[in-house]
């Protein structure tokens, strides 16, 4: 094993292919740093150069704007309150406040070292484990996948700011806006008022980027854009202790196993991976009322799990073969134009590009890491530019990014209806959040729902009876009690 | 009062909302035999919508100073008195982005664009530090520059419009 | 001072793009065909990256463009089935350089009233490749390896064989005619698309998984699946060992068509370049032997046999659907 990993990392060691990663992490790093523009985004227009090239090569160009595209996010989610990519939305939550608190370089600092070793971590278990991990995601079938979502929906109530109604309200407005177009199974058409174009839905991007980041434009639009200059920009401080890094391990080691483990589950994926992250970590820590306010646990948790969950997208593509997202779907596309099927026997019959593969995300990941590292005192500059001539520039991006998911101007106009909607939510202090959580989890709740009745042949019982699936409603009826509990002693004793 | 007035309007949408959705989901059949069908999920949304913004409303009316203390950041709203100017410039903004979707598909992105930022930017500056000219400069060679790049170098077919 | 340097490097570059444009924009005479491709061709894939649709259409352009002499942009537009796509295609301008690679499953769609056009609303370039290697799968703890046995197994358990499929999918017809042909009655349950049935059946959560040979043989090499059958008239070049459903008493046999189609009003002088260029691809031995590999055959159908093709297609689902 070792040894093939020293074959894949020779393999990877030519000039050609070094520069390939070095090319894919930074354009990674600049699809996934603008708001619009995402890894899945880079990977579809890079993905047909590669035909031309050998697997190694291609698969490593391929990996190298993965991690780059995932871990970019995070530059303007700490410097703009933009999340760059869907990864990167919990960023948003206290790297933004740290920022704003004269900590933009801790929080980069935080940020990017949490990639790092949530990404690597990940790679590892990719590289050791891929195959069991892989044999246990296919137990999650639609009685496990229904407890699941029921469980992480009820993080909605940590996420909800000063108000669990309106959280919950949200996540429910999330839902219906999920149901829009073709319903799940039958493509009985929702709520489209008769236009075609409604048919397929609304995408998540641009729903995303409308409600974080176009809102974010319109609020800004209230005052005329007084000019910040320069913040006296060389006082930041970059450097963390280690004291301060080690105080988050717990932190940061369950939020790459969350990462991981969401990673793994085909179809929920990295854009989700961070909020449960997120939320689980506010719920343990001690002082929940410091998440939000710059507390670098916050960061630290949002972009270990996204790091950790590429290589949880990976293992049961690599291991089974099934793609678990449109990322990985591409990556899939991307081996079996090369003649490479992905499935069981992969590893066995091209022993030699797996492990250039797993080399590549390796020297992708610290690539990744030394590029942000050393960016980090240009992007602050970022800040520099007039918001004024900065802004509509983002949101042309935006519009860009938008219109590249599916070539269409309908996304765009849902781009800037969500823009709208969002505007209203943050004057009407209905958190953000919850709403993408119940947008991407309703149609998973809702598929799998109905998938499961026609297993059980319209029975109730197996979504209780299911192992796994007990253990997470289970789960979810003890967190639930947990909150009400804790709610009512507050109560009585304040 | 303010703090009220808001959080009895978001509930009376949401009230809205919850029997939109229901109704709608009335006229859904299911076009295979399972047991729920399409407008299961909708109707379940659509009562506890309806439940909790009725409990909302009530809590609202009922409660009208909320949590007003710890809302930090209202005092910064009373001190900026003209709300409906604020306002006036949000709703600019929005229309501006609505129109600009509308031009691209008929002028193309490039024109569009030009167009989009430069007046964007001139709404977004005082009067005192408007630079009309470096605006329309930096517009034009953005949106000449992401048209380029997309299209040729990427493939996002960005829409040509007249000029293509 | 800094600002103004900033200014003139943007004016430069800007200047520099003018002129790369102004270079492009001369070759660009639209509504002329008579030379036809001058600019790429975008064409249309109307489900995402990187399924069977997405890599057939890839792989097949990447031959035409030689012979078309112009690139070729793909681009996916998911959504409904492939309705989405389609529909886009046909909003765009019919002068050919929008064209739609896709196979059966528009069909499908109208038939199952999800969607009005009919194979009769486009103009076909041809059919460059055919999947005959639609088959049912079980997993390697079944009870039964053939046809005979499953057909015996579920008339005594009738309703209990899980049969997954995507409901509207090209594999749901496939099950119901099985089911009209041979009298039994499966519990077809919704599992999603390709990748997800796979996992349905290696989860053990349904018992037969209907798909294209080409997608799982990794997993027949390892054994942990086996193939009951081809639906087709003859055995597979790439698999002569699985015998097909006729010689085991089942009368179906399913062509998988990837077509290339155009708008409805586009000049036939267009279509035929075009038609020319894939029956030059469909013949050529690099390209014969690429998706031999995925257990595809070559076969090119010109204009009008596309539409025939099509057509009987689509008379045969129908004749499916309403018996059901």
């Amino acid at each position: 094993m070792f040894e093939l990993l020293l074959d894949g990392i020779n393999s990877v060691f030519t000039f050609k292919i070094i520069l390939l990663i070095v090319a894919g992490v930074f354009l990674g790093l600049v699809f996934g740093s603008i708001p619009g523009l995402t890894a899945t985004m880079a990977i579809a227009i890079c993905l047909p150069i590669t035909y031309g090239m050998d697997s190694v090569a291609g698969m490593s160009l391929l990996m190298g704007l993965y991690i780059g595209g995932v871990s970019g996010g995070l530059i303007p989610a700490i410097l703009l309150k933009l999340p760059g990519t869907p990864s990167s939305i919990a960023t948003t939550f206290d790297g933004y406040p740290m920022a704003q608190k004269g900590e933009a370089g801790k929080a980069f600092t935080y940020a990017i070292t949490a990639s790092f070793f949530g990404g690597l971590i990940s790679i590892i278990a990719l590289m050791l484990i891929a195959p069991p991990l892989g044999r246990v995601a296919l137990q999650f079938g639609p009685f496990e996948f229904f407890a699941i979502v029921v469980f992480s929906l009820t993080l909605i109530s940590s996420l909800s700011g000063d108000s669990i109604i309106k959280g919950i309200l949200a996540a429910a407005l999330g839902i219906v806006f999920g149901m829009v177009g073709s319903a799940p199974i039958d493509a009985f058409p929702r709520f489209t008022f008769g236009f075609d174009s409604l048919d397929a839905g609304f995408d998540l991007l641009p729903v995303l980027i409308g409600l974080f980041a176009v809102s974010e434009i319109l609020i800004t639009a209230e005052q005329k854009v007084k000019n910040n200059k320069k913040k006296k920009m060389n006082k930041i401080q970059y450097r963390v202790k280690l004291k301060e890094f080690l105080s988050q391990k717990w932190n940061f080691l369950r939020s790459t196993l969350m990462g991981l483990g969401i990673g793994i589950l085909p179809g929920i994926g990295g854009g989700t991976a961070n909020i449960i992250a997120y939320a689980t970590a506010k719920n343990v820590s001690k002082t929940p009322e410091e998440f939000g306010k710059g507390h670098p646990g916050g960061v630290v948790a949002s972009e270990s799990s996204n790091n950790a969950a590429i290589g949880g997208a990976l293992v049961p593509l690599i291991s089974l073969g099934i793609p678990g997202d449109t990322v990985t779907a591409m990556l899939l596309g991307g081996l079996v134009l090369h003649g490479l099927q992905p499935g069981p026997m992969l590893i066995q019959n091209h022993g030699d590009v797996v492990y250039g593969i797993f080399a590549a995300l390796i020297i992708a990941n610290v690539l990744m890491a030394l590029f942000l590292f050393l960016g980090m005192r240009v992007f602050v500059k970022l800040l520099s530019i007039p918001q004024q001539i900065l802004l509509p520039i983002i949101f042309i991006l935006c519009v860009v990014g938008a219109f590249g998911v599916n070539n269409r101007i309908f996304d765009v106009g849902s781009l800037i209806f969500f823009g709208i909607i969002g505007y209203f939510m943050i004057k009407g202090k209905v958190p953000l959040t919850p709403l993408v959580l119940g947008f991407i989890l309703g149609p998973i709740l809702e598929t799998n729902l109905r998938r499961g009745l026609m297993l059980s042949e319209g029975s109730f019982v197996p979504f209780l009876t299911e192992p796994i699936a007990a253990v997470f409603l289970l789960l979810t009826v003890f967190s639930i009690g947990l909150k009400l509990f804790m709610n009512y002693r507050k109560k009585v004793s304040g | 009062m303010k703090h009220m007035s808001r959080d009895v309007y978001i509930s009376i949408i949401f009230l809205i909302i919850s029997i939109l959705v229901f109704s709608m989901s009335l006229n859904m059949q299911a076009l295979t035999t399972s047991a729920v069908g399409a407008d299961f999920l909708p109707k379940v949304i659509a009562i506890l919508i309806f439940v909790l913004s009725s409990y909302f409303l009530i809590v609202s009316i009922k409660n009208p100073v909320g949590n007003v203390v710890d809302d930090t950041d209202e005092m910064e709203e009373i001190n900026d008195s003209d709300e409906s100017k604020k306002f006036t410039r949000v709703l600019l903004t929005g229309l501006l982005m609505i129109i600009y979707v509308f031009l691209i598909n008929f002028i193309g992105f490039i024109l569009a664009s030009i167009l989009y930022l430069t007046v964007q930017m001139v709404l977004f500056s005082s009067v005192t530090k408007r630079n009309i000219i470096v605006y329309l400069l930096i517009s034009i060679v953005t949106s000449v520059f992401i048209y380029f790049v997309f299209r040729n170098i990427f493939y996002v077919m960005l829409p040509s419009g007249i000029l293509g | 001072m800094k600002n103004r340097f900033l200014l003139v490097m943007l004016t430069v570059l800007f200047t520099v793009l003018v002129a790369c444009s102004n270079e492009g924009a001369e070759s660009k005479k639209d509504g002329d065909s008579s030379d036809y491709p001058n600019k790429p061709i975008e064409v249309v894939v109307p489900v995402g990256a990187g399924g069977d649709t997405d890599l057939n259409t890839r792989i097949t352009a990447k031959y035409l463009e030689k012979e078309l002499g112009d690139s070729i942009v793909i681009t996916n537009i998911e959504g409904s089935g492939g309705s989405t796509g389609i529909k886009e295609v046909l909003s765009k301008k019919p002068d050919g350089y929008t064209a739609l690679a896709y196979h059966n499953a528009m069909l499908v769609n109208n038939i199952y009233g999800l969607a009005d056009y009919t194979a009769e609303d486009f103009k076909y370039a041809g059919i460059g490749i055919l999947d005959q290697s639609n088959t049912f799968l079980v997993s390697e703890k079944s009870e039964y390896k053939d046809l005979d046995s499953l057909i015996a197994y579920a008339k005594e358990n009738p309703g209990k064989v899980k049969v997954a499929t995507e409901v509207g999918a090209m594999t749901h017809l496939q099950i119901l005619e099985f089911q009209q042909k041979t009298g039994v009655e499966f519990n077809i349950v919704d599992a999603g698309g390709a990748s997800e049935k796979i996992t349905a059946l290696l989860g053990g959560r349904v018992d037969i998984v209907p798909t294209s040979l080409g997608l799982v043989k990794d997993y027949v090499e390892s054994g942990e699946m086996i193939p009951l059958g081809v639906i087709a008239e003859d055995r597979l070049e790439g698999a002569p060992d699985v015998p097909t459903f006729k010689e085991q008493g089942v009368d179906m046999a399913i062509d998988k068509v990837f077509y290339w189609a155009f708008h409805p009003d586009t000049p036939d002088d267009v279509i035929e370049v075009f038609s020319e260029a894939l029956e030059k691809v469909a013949e050529n031995e690099d390209f014969i032997e690429e998706i031999q590999k995925n257990m595809l055959t070559s076969q090119f159908y010109s204009s009008e046999e596309t539409k025939e093709k099509l057509n009987e297609i689509t008379e045969h689902d129908k004749e499916v659907y309403d018996n059901q």
